[in-house]
């Protein structure tokens, strides 16, 4: 899986967050429980100290507690605090008025002198309890008295789960403007990235030459390199059209200058060496628009097709002025096409003067984009071209006819471009009654 | 009919001169796009063959220049390239065909001719004028379908007459266009022609195909008539 810069270190830092609050909040939840079971405690060794202290013995020698204890919550029925004493044999020697109506099983067996402390819980409460076993020294000798205080455990798990409420509504705010705040960095952290593959997207586009703008500093070597790449390949564009050019120029004119030779003499053999010509010609030609045309594919802009046609078919028009040749233009506009101009003239430049050349009296040239491919439909009202003469003429240098020079050569090119650009060409009968000509690129 | 070569490879220019003067053809020579541009400039010619690729001024810019001047003659570029783009420009400059560099000899003379017959509103190659046919491409001329004995220069004269129809051409203007630059003219040889062309042309007296206008100059007189065989060169 391919994710992008952005979403890589956005679900990183999600990730990494949501670890490090939720660790955070179950250690702030567990101090915090811990903290109020502590003070829960305290609270209930404060309440076994009070009774002490308010125990005094009757006069029949009996451990007596008044009735009304100084904290209110003892006093009430069904409240929270609970409190007794007993003998260790289980006797009750009193209760708190809020242990009526209320069952709570206390431990029996407890240490003279220590404190112990239990939780017990039924079906609809839970209580904290405190034990206090302690010896009551009377006219008979020293008596034996077990203190129990128990609380229900309500308040505190309310406390608890309001803390907890606010510990995680707190935590996951701030996670979520964490979360939005690293998201704003990297947007703007990311964004002289994103500027470069827009730009890069422009040259492609053809919309402009090389990358602009001033980039942070880590990246400047990056842009810098690239702008020097796009520059070196447009002036090796340059200098290899010039070359080819120049090459054509200094071959040709020998090549036209041995012809007019043996155009000029009676010898037999001519015609050999004239083909020889044709031959080394058509090699010429041919080697020419490939190398022309295989350096012309990368980072080509999309043109308008239009003009070019209008161009070529005003061109061919003058060419054919003896002929009238009724031509239909059918294209849009607005309808581009990703490649180079050169290319495209070669393009159509061959397909349409061959309908020119073969036609009778009309040619239509229509092109509609489709979904990823524009389609060019070339017809003409020719005599057409046999079906195993088609196939013939996508050959190099094949001519379907030896009488007009350049035909097959012109073909050959068109379907070798069409190779380089990733197009197609078929070769079917027009309605029209000669040839149709359907290229898809 | 009088052309103009702008090439700057001598030899190539030298075997097209040679060659078009053999087919009957008065032509000159520039070697580049300066000398062909003043020549085009000062003198009558009929056509001009241009290499694109030439010193001092290209090919293209002499044709604007000489289509800025007004200039109508139809020119024929030679291109080595062969470059679609290249072929374009040169014909939106206001050239009239191309050709591309090597070619065949008899091409260059069809292609020639076919600019010269389209200039004077000809499309075919023979074009009939009641019983006198005139064959540019095989430039022979027929009376009652016999073929006349023609000298080259009667010929030419022939030629441009019936390519300019309805128009008075003066003697001088005929001299222009069937001698090259470097020919020593005479313009009573002119009268000659004409002389001897009436009657091969018209021996009974009745068709009277060439009008004399008195200080002015000679014109065909004879309409076209439809052409009903077709003949390709």
């Amino acid at each position: 899986m391919n994710f992008s810069i952005h979403s890589r270190i956005l679900v990183s830092a999600f990730i990494i967050l949501i670890l490090f609050l939720g660790l955070t909040g179950l250690v702030l939840d567990k101090a915090f429980r811990n903290n109020a079971e502590n003070a829960q405690r305290e609270n209930l060794r404060t309440h076994i100290y009070t009774l002490l202290a308010t125990a005094e013995l009757g006069s029949n020698n009996q451990l007596i507690l008044p009735e009304e204890i100084t904290e209110p919550r003892l006093n009430i029925v069904d409240s929270t605090l609970h409190a007794r004493v007993v003998t260790p044999k289980g006797m009750l020697v009193w209760q708190s008025k809020s242990m009526l109506n209320t069952h709570i099983d206390f431990p029996a067996k407890i240490k003279i002198g220590e404190f112990h402390f239990s939780h017990v819980a039924n079906e609809q409460q839970s209580y904290t309890l405190l034990s206090f076993s302690t010896l009551w020294v009377t006219e008979q000798g020293e008596q034996n008295y077990i203190f129990q205080v128990a609380e229900n455990k309500k308040t505190l798990n309310k406390q608890t789960a309001a803390f907890r409420q606010n510990l995680w509504g707190w935590l996951a705010g701030m996670g979520v403007l964490l979360l939005l705040v690293q998201a704003f960095i990297l947007r703007w952290g990311l964004k002289p990235l994103r500027h470069v593959a827009d730009g890069l997207l422009k040259v492609e586009q053809g919309k402009t030459q090389r990358l602009s703008g001033e980039y942070p500093k880590e990246i400047t070597p990056l842009t810098n390199n690239l702008n020097q790449l796009l520059d070196s390949s447009q002036q090796q564009l340059t200098r290899y059209r010039d070359a080819l050019g120049n090459m054509a120029h200094s071959l040709k004119t020998p090549i036209a200058v041995l012809r007019g030779i043996i155009d000029s003499t009676s010898i037999e053999q001519k015609n050999t060496a004239s083909e020889q010509l044709d031959t080394i010609n058509n090699i010429v030609d041919y080697q020419l628009q490939r190398a022309a045309t295989a350096g012309r594919q990368q980072l080509a802009e999309a043109i308008l097709l239009r003009p070019v046609a209008e161009k070529i078919i005003n061109t061919l028009n003058k060419v054919h002025k003896d002929k009238q040749v009724d031509t239909q233009l059918d294209i849009i506009d607005s309808l581009k096409i990703k490649i180079d101009e050169g290319d495209l003239f070669e393009l159509l430049g061959n397909l349409l003067e061959n309908a020119f050349k073969w036609c009778d009296r009309k040619v239509c040239f229509s092109a509609n984009a489709l979904n990823n491919h524009t389609q060019l439909t070339i017809e003409d009202d020719g005599p057409g071209i046999d079906k195993q003469e088609r196939d013939r003429i996508l050959l190099r240098g094949q001519r379907a006819d030896q009488n007009i020079p350049g035909h097959g050569l012109g073909m050959a090119m068109v379907s070798d471009m069409l190779l380089l650009y990733e197009g197609k060409m078929q070769i079917t009968e027009s309605p029209l009654g000669g040839t149709r000509i359907i290229i898809q690129l | 009919m009088r052309l103009l070569i702008i090439e700057d490879e001598p030899n190539l220019r030298e075997q097209l001169q040679q060659y078009l003067q053999k087919q009957g053809y008065a032509v000159d020579v520039a070697e580049d796009g300066r000398a062909g541009l003043f020549m085009g400039r000062e003198y009558p010619f009929d056509l001009a063959i241009v290499d694109l690729g030439l010193p001092e001024l290209s090919g293209i810019e002499v044709i604007q220049q000489w289509r800025e001047l007004g200039k109508t003659f139809p020119i024929l570029i030679l291109t080595a390239r062969g470059k679609w783009q290249d072929k374009v420009e040169g014909l939106e400059a206001g050239a009239d065909d191309y050709l591309v560099k090597p070619f065949h000899n008899e091409e260059l003379l069809a292609r020639t001719r076919a600019l010269l017959r389209r200039s004077a509103g000809v499309s075919q190659p023979t074009i009939n004028f009641g019983p006198i046919t005139i064959n540019t491409s095989r430039q022979s001329v027929a009376l009652n379908d016999e073929e006349l004995e023609l000298t080259a220069y009667e010929y030419k004269v022939v030629e441009y007459l019936v390519m300019n129809p309805d128009k008075v051409v003066s003697k001088t203007e005929l001299t222009e266009h069937i001698y090259d630059q470097d020919f020593d003219r005479d313009s009573n040889v002119i009268e000659v022609f004409v002389g001897r062309l009436r009657k091969k042309l018209d021996p009974a007296g009745e068709l009277k195909p060439i009008e004399t206008l008195r200080g002015r100059g000679y014109r065909w007189n004879l309409q076209q008539t439809n052409n009903e065989e077709s003949v390709t060169s």
